[in-house]
């Protein structure tokens, strides 16, 4: 069972179990200030009896003239207990019903996610993501310069959904897997 | 000459540079108050008698300079004289009442930097009279804060009113969260329904609403967020079923829509499934029991079906697990031995195939049994030996569970295997904020276990994330007002005061002290030196995460506290200190070494305070020898403790008295003695004999010669 409620800073102290794992970032406290701040709402955490179980943060950029307003998904995680329920699409699709609508209203929502990560690339298809362009080296650690020297191990999909304020669709394209881009190219 | 250079010369102790500065800009600017308040603030660091009546003086001249008020109420905050402090602003507000906005976001933004709540509250008041409805909610969501601070009933009341009553109409879903905190449950409930008719409302006041409204109201909106919504939340349908309840609902009805609303949509199974057994929970048993075994019947498969039901306190008949070596009946087997039934290292061993198709980063889910079962047999060292031959084996396949490496770390510590207790602890990766709540698992002690270089430079790198902590919380506390984020500043705040006031801070600035000390390291010497002195506790907030072994770390409030007050007196030996330190002593429960120890300063500490007093040397002449210390196993940390306290207690000593010095560089000497390394040798020889006896494997021979070589350099012996 799942209930939501919003991030807060002293949370921190209760998420040992799911920052512990190997593949979940720890960042800086002025990383959670950030967003607990500028993106109040679209950071939040599942609860299961008053255990944390998953955590969601991201935050809203780009300009609406430039069809570029969306919200970017920058973290989403869950304990290793609460893992293989289906639940981080529910989060996703929480996070979903939030923006799609006001104050927020974005486009599209999107993600990065690396090229070898099968398994998340599903789950994100199955919640109707797809590839917008293939960032190369975007997991390396220099940048790179040449869009077509792609590489398995480092470089990410950028994927989007679209969403109702996106009416035409323009957002999203299809065959976006042979799309390149730079790292530095992906700006809003 | 820039003005920094006078605040410099003065914080560096170069005060007649300093003296020099002032003068040279009071005689070129004599009407600056700037120059004044730096003067004050020079004899504030001389000490001199008169810093007081100068500052006062000062302040009585109603000085408006944001540099003067901002160093005035420094001087006074640092001196105690808190009135005073805010004084410097509060003057402004009567003399100047329309013209000292900037003083008064200075004095709001340093209550922050302070966390000083009553300033905030005060500061907001007077920021919210210039008709800013953004001051207005600050100033309301002052009140509540200071709300937070006090006890008396009277006054909560009477703050929670006048906050109340600045509130202007809010108009987003943060103002309306300080009405919230402000406003009466009837009052707040309106402004919500007059808000929810033209804006969205956020989670935050989602909540609030639902925790205040019932009956029918409860009822529609629980409804209307769940079936219409999409608002799949278990809280919300355990609402949903509390408020149909009181309605009249038949509990058949509630159940036909639950069982409805599951048909129809996608992924509401768990939180509908688990709705169901909410809803026979206070009713019918019989309709209770099926649901529950509906439950575990769809779910058992899930790790989380054991803790999804374990509230109900339900018995359930337990299904039998698949034959099929999977991770589905691995994890049913889980839950099942959760429930009550099955042998932990049966399913251990059993499913332990499966870990050769598994990525590196997902853990074997059966550690879990395996490691409750290891803590829960660690009585002797023979059993914590075992223990950690057991848990290095699951290592082989899981090296990244930070389960395993937690709890390896407290056995190795047994022993004070401390280079195997670090290579766990970067493992894990311990980052950041863990540093205060997970840091304790290898600097538990750390400066009497291992005193040395590298134990230095890994707690002075934790002091550094405290150093950088408290100017984010204060920079972001301020952007929060700024942008008007009421819903998180009150834990924030929370925040702020568990931070600043944390067991692991305190421990680890002492602790980079006495390894300071005890290495004769000059490289921080003198900035250690004046902040143990400036560190006063009254509260500690005790942030250290225990949940993940049974093992509880060693160190306790009470004992930090007499550490600091032992400190105290050998930076600054004077009466009140000592004081301090045997009003701490008298009835607390240390252990018989520590109270033993801790006798030993007392007296020591005596000589100093009343030497016509003989009586304390004789104790000291009595007890300060090798054959009084009531030694734990040589084996064990607590041995290695002990001897390092007694080092640290002769070096200390060495510096009071000729007589007792003598007999403490003899102490020491002693305790440098070789023949005691041999003891713990045999010890450990003896014990892996014991251990070949019932577990004789090249793996278990491998590893006790790791453990052996472990023993050795943390051996006490290298700490010369």
């Amino acid at each position: 069972m799942t209930s939501y409620q919003p991030f807060q800073l002293e949370d921190l102290y209760n998420i040992n179990s799911i920052n512990l794992d190997p593949l979940t970032e720890n960042y800086t406290l002025e990383f959670y200030f950030d967003y607990l701040i500028r993106w109040p709402s679209l950071f939040f955490k599942s609860v299961s009896h008053d255990t944390i179980t998953g955590y969601m943060i991201a935050k809203n950029e780009g300009k609406l003239s430039k069809l570029e307003w969306h919200t970017h998904i920058s973290a989403v995680t869950i304990d290793y207990r609460y893992r293989r329920l289906g639940l981080a699409s529910d989060i996703c699709l929480f996070l979903e019903n939030i923006v799609n609508k006001d104050p927020d209203n974005t486009l599209f929502i999107d993600l990065f996610v690396r090229v070898q990560n099968l398994l998340a690339i599903q789950l994100y298809e199955k919640l109707g993501y797809s590839v917008y362009r293939r960032v190369v080296g975007y997991y390396g650690k220099t940048l790179p310069e040449d869009r077509n020297q792609i590489d398995d191990e480092i470089d990410g999909f950028d994927m989007r959904k679209k969403l109702p304020a996106d009416k035409e669709g323009k957002t999203v394209r299809e065959n976006g897997h042979k799309v390149y881009a730079l790292p530095q190219e992906i700006v809003f | 000459m820039e003005d920094t250079q006078i605040v410099e010369a003065i914080d560096s102790r170069n005060y007649q540079f300093a003296q020099s500065l002032i003068s040279l800009k009071t005689s070129k600017y004599p009407q600056s108050s700037y120059y004044q308040a730096l003067q004050v603030y020079l004899y504030h660091h001389q000490h001199n008698p008169t810093t007081n009546d100068k500052a006062i003086k000062l302040l009585n001249q109603y000085p408006t300079d944001l540099r003067t008020t901002s160093l005035l109420s420094k001087i006074f905050l640092e001196r105690g004289l808190n009135k005073e402090a805010d004084a410097v602003y509060e003057n402004l507000v009567k003399k100047f009442p329309n013209n000292c906005q900037p003083n008064l976001l200075q004095w709001f933004e340093n209550s922050l930097q302070i966390n000083n709540i009553r300033s905030l509250q005060k500061s907001t008041f007077h920021l919210s009279k210039n008709g800013d409805n953004k001051y207005k909610f600050w100033a309301g969501l002052g009140y509540h804060l200071l709300c937070q601070t006090i006890e008396d009933e009277k006054q909560i009341k009477l703050f929670t009113t006048l906050g109340s009553k600045i509130l202007p109409k809010p108009e987003t879903t943060h103002e309306l969260y300080v009405s919230s905190l402000l406003n009466d449950n009837d009052t707040t409930i309106e402004l919500i329904e007059e808000f929810m008719t033209t804006k969205p409302l956020d989670l935050d006041i989602k909540l609030v609403y639902l925790d205040l409204i019932s009956g029918e109201k409860l009822f529609s909106y629980t409804e209307k967020l769940l079936f219409d919504e999409n608002f799949n939340d278990f809280n919300t349908w355990k609402k949903y079923i509390s408020s149909s309840l009181e309605i009249g609902k038949k509990r058949t009805e509630i159940e036909e829509k639950i069982l409805d609303y599951q048909s129809t949509r996608k992924n509401a199974k768990r939180n509908t499934s688990l709705a169901l057994v909410e809803l026979y929970s206070s009713g019918d048993e019989g309709d209770f029991t099926k649901y529950c075994r509906i439950y575990y019947e769809k779910f058992n498969k899930k790790l989380c079906c054991y803790d999804d039901l374990k509230p109900y306190n339900v018995k359930l008949t337990l299904s039998s697990v698949g034959d099929e070596i999977s991770v589905e009946n691995l994890n049913h087997s889980i839950n099942n031995y959760k429930f009550g039934e099955g042998d932990a290292w049966m399913i251990y061993e059993k499913y332990l195939s499966l870990t050769k198709d598994k990525v590196k980063t997902d853990f074997y889910p059966a550690n879990e049994l395996v490691i409750a079962d290891i803590m829960s047999h660690i009585e002797t060292p023979k059993e914590i030996l075992e223990g950690i031959i057991k848990l290095r084996r699951i290592t082989i396949h899981d090296p990244l569970d930070f389960r395993v490496q937690l709890n390896l770390i407290k056995l190795y510590s047994y022993f004070n295997m401390q280079d195997l207790m670090y290579s766990s602890y970067e493992t894990i990766k311990v980052r950041m904020l863990q540093i205060d709540s997970l840091g304790h698992f290898y600097s538990d002690n750390l400066s009497y276990l291992n005193p040395s270089k590298a134990s230095l430079n890994h707690l002075v790198a934790n002091f550094r994330f405290y150093l950088t902590c408290e100017q984010d919380i204060s920079d972001n506390l301020v952007k929060a007002f700024e942008k008007g984020i009421y819903n998180k500043i009150p834990n924030f705040i929370k925040f702020n005061n568990r931070v600043i006031k944390s067991f692991e801070y305190y421990n680890t600035v002492i602790q980079i002290w006495q390894i300071i000390r005890f290495c004769n390291d000059k490289s921080f010497i003198g900035y250690f030196q004046s902040t143990i002195k400036s560190i006063k506790i009254d509260e500690i907030i005790d942030n250290r995460d225990s949940s993940m072994s049974e093992i509880k770390p060693s160190q306790t409030i009470e004992k930090l506290k007499i550490e600091y007050a032992k400190e105290h007196f050998l930076l600054q030996p004077n009466e009140h200190n000592f004081k301090k330190f045997n009003k701490l002593l008298e009835g607390s429960k240390l252990s018989t070494f520590d109270t033993w120890l801790f006798k030993l300063y007392l007296n020591l500490f005596r000589m100093k305070t009343k030497p016509q007093d003989t009586s304390s040397k004789n104790y000291l002449i009595k007890n300060l020898k090798i054959a009084k210390i009531q030694w734990s196993d040589p084996l064990t940390k607590d041995f290695m403790y002990q001897w390092t306290s007694m080092i640290y207690f002769c070096k200390t000593a060495e510096s009071f008295d000729e007589e007792i010095s003598k007999i403490s560089k003899r102490l020491k000497t002693e305790l440098y003695s070789s023949e005691w390394k041999d003891q713990q040798k045999i010890s450990f020889n003896e014990l892996k004999k014991e251990i070949k006896q019932v577990m004789d494997t090249d793996f278990v021979k491998d590893t006790l010669d790791i453990l052996s070589d472990s023993l050795n350099k943390a051996s006490y012996m290298n700490k010369k």
